[in-house]
């Protein structure tokens, strides 16, 4: 290869490379990510790809929404990135904040709320396809539920019970003391078994009828 | 449905994972917006740079530009003498700085009358100093011409009874004063012809002296303004002329500084007015020296 070739393979716009793959914490890849290195950012998005993708799913109910808004998520966060500073915020903490209004504007859009038939018909994710067909249900019931409960109950669900962070971590993310936070776990809790009963029972009313 | 079945379906959902089809899109949707975001960051500070430098400049100038006009209580009016102490240094022609150092002198003295006039008396202190130090500079810069110039007298019997203002002896048929030690032709005097040197001396004639020559200067008049009961007055405008601009707006004390030769009569007018009644002064001195303490002026009413 000639020189001037070289230049020119140089000079051309590549694709970013998000492949991920760097070590290090979220505050130096955040940093990195700023400067300019694409990688470092894709190593974020692998981190945190699967844990925005469940909090959606317990938001919309549905895989191919919460595919459909973890994007929107992720995009929003590369955008927002200069604006992202270490102040004592995790990064994922930034993350759910995003999801959280990006999901709240989503909802404005949607036209119906989520019915249990809807959720029965949606095929369990790939991973569980061999898991039973009582659990795939509850899985749905559960799904619904989900939706159903007020925003603070479900972040603390979501954050405790799905992605186990602890009471204090949660408390971080949130801006709440963790007294407020076990509070508003417990309140969650039974709220989220109440919208659960209901559910089932909805579902086998619908199935006698 | 209890609390341990709730929790336990909950925790199942953490296998849940984003399909990879989802994924790859997603990966391909980042992959683009990294590649505008980066594009748009380089553009946007090309376009940012442009505006910092502009907005910069714009505030050191507007900074410059409200520091040279600070007015004397300012925080920013030592910072303004300095700036103008450094520009008199600029002023390599002496006439050049000594008319700079003229218009400083009047707007320092304006400034200390105006605060004086509104009671802000440490302000006021402040920038009299600064006037003080003005009119040293002045001073210094001014050389001071000899207040007479008067050709020394010889008191020696010239061999040459002839009058001469040339201080040396050489004969000369039509002396004359030297033209430039003065500023007024000297009284002309009767041509001597030379005569043969007398075997026996004469008395030496009075030798005619020579007007007094003086170059202007600046004078300095001082001294007090009472009003007609006898207590200080204030805010007293005094001039040069009557229904002429303001030297100074000031009492009781005064200190105005003006071009003057020595030996010239020079009238101060007082004037000042209290809404009702309107008082004035005028006072005439023969300049002495530079400074000249005038003493108590006394306002009477129009």
């Amino acid at each position: 290869m000639k020189q001037g070739d070289a230049d020119v393979v140089v000079g051309r716009a590549r694709p970013a490379d998000l492949t991920g793959g760097v070590t290090g914490t979220d505050e130096a890849l955040v940093r990195a990510a700023k400067s300019g290195d694409a990688s470092a950012f894709g190593e974020l998005y692998e981190r945190y790809r699967d844990p925005i993708y469940r909090y959606c799913l317990s938001r919309t109910g549905t895989s191919h929404d919460a595919e459909d808004l973890t994007s929107d998520v992720f995009v929003k966060a590369l955008h927002s990135l200069d604006r992202y500073q270490e102040r004592g915020l995790p990064f994922v903490a930034f993350l759910y904040r995003i999801a959280r209004n990006a999901a709240i504007d989503r909802s404005r859009t949607l036209k119906q709320p989520l019915s249990v038939d809807e959720l029965v018909t949606e095929p369990a994710s790939r991973q569980n396809v061999e898991a039973d067909a009582t659990l795939a249900v509850d899985r749905s019931i559960l799904l619904v539920a989900l939706t159903k409960l007020k925003t603070e109950h479900r972040d603390v669900i979501v954050m405790r019970f799905i992605e186990g962070y602890s009471a204090l971590e949660v408390a971080a993310a949130l801006g709440k003391t963790e007294g407020a936070v076990r509070t508003l776990q417990h309140r969650a809790l039974e709220r989220l078994r109440k919208e659960f009963d209901d559910a089932q029972r909805e579902m086998a009313k619908g199935r006698r009828s | 449905m209890n609390d341990d079945r709730l929790v336990s379906l909950l925790s199942a959902l953490r296998t849940e994972r984003m399909d990879r089809h989802a994924d790859q899109k997603l990966r391909a949707r980042l992959e683009n917006a990294w590649t505008m975001r980066e594009s748009e960051r380089g553009l946007g500070w090309r376009m940012r740079w442009p505006v910092i430098a502009v907005t910069t400049a714009a505030l050191l100038v507007s900074f410059v530009a409200t520091t040279v006009s600070a007015p004397g209580d300012s925080a920013l009016y030592g910072l303004r003498v300095t700036i103008e102490d450094i520009a008199i240094a600029l002023h390599t022609d002496p006439e050049d700085r000594e008319q700079y150092l003229l218009s400083l002198l009047e707007q320092r003295t304006t400034e200390a009358a105006r605060l004086e006039a509104t009671g802000n008396a440490l302000a006021a202190g402040r920038v009299r100093d600064i006037e003080r130090q003005t009119l040293r500079m002045i001073q210094d810069n001014h050389p001071v011409a000899p207040a007479v110039v008067d050709p020394a007298p010889t008191d020696s019997p010239s061999p040459n009874p002839s009058a001469s203002m040339a201080p040396s002896l050489s004969p000369s048929p039509t002396p004359s004063p030297d033209p430039t030690a003065t500023q007024h032709p000297a009284t002309p005097r009767p041509t001597v012809a030379p005569t043969p040197p007398a075997t026996t001396p004469k008395p030496p004639t009075p030798t005619p002296k020579p007007t007094a020559t003086v170059a202007a200067q600046l004078v300095t008049f001082t001294g007090n303004i009472k009003n007609p009961d006898g207590t200080y007055a204030t805010n007293v405008c005094i001039s040069l002329s009557i229904g002429g601009s303001c030297l100074d707006v000031t009492g009781p004390s005064f200190s105005v500084t003006f071009s003057a030769k020595v030996g010239e009569s020079k009238t101060l007018y007082f004037l000042r007015s209290d809404g009702l009644k309107t008082y004035k002064a005028t006072l005439t001195k023969t300049v002495s020296s530079a400074y000249v303490d005038v003493g108590i002026v006394l306002l009477r009413v129009q």
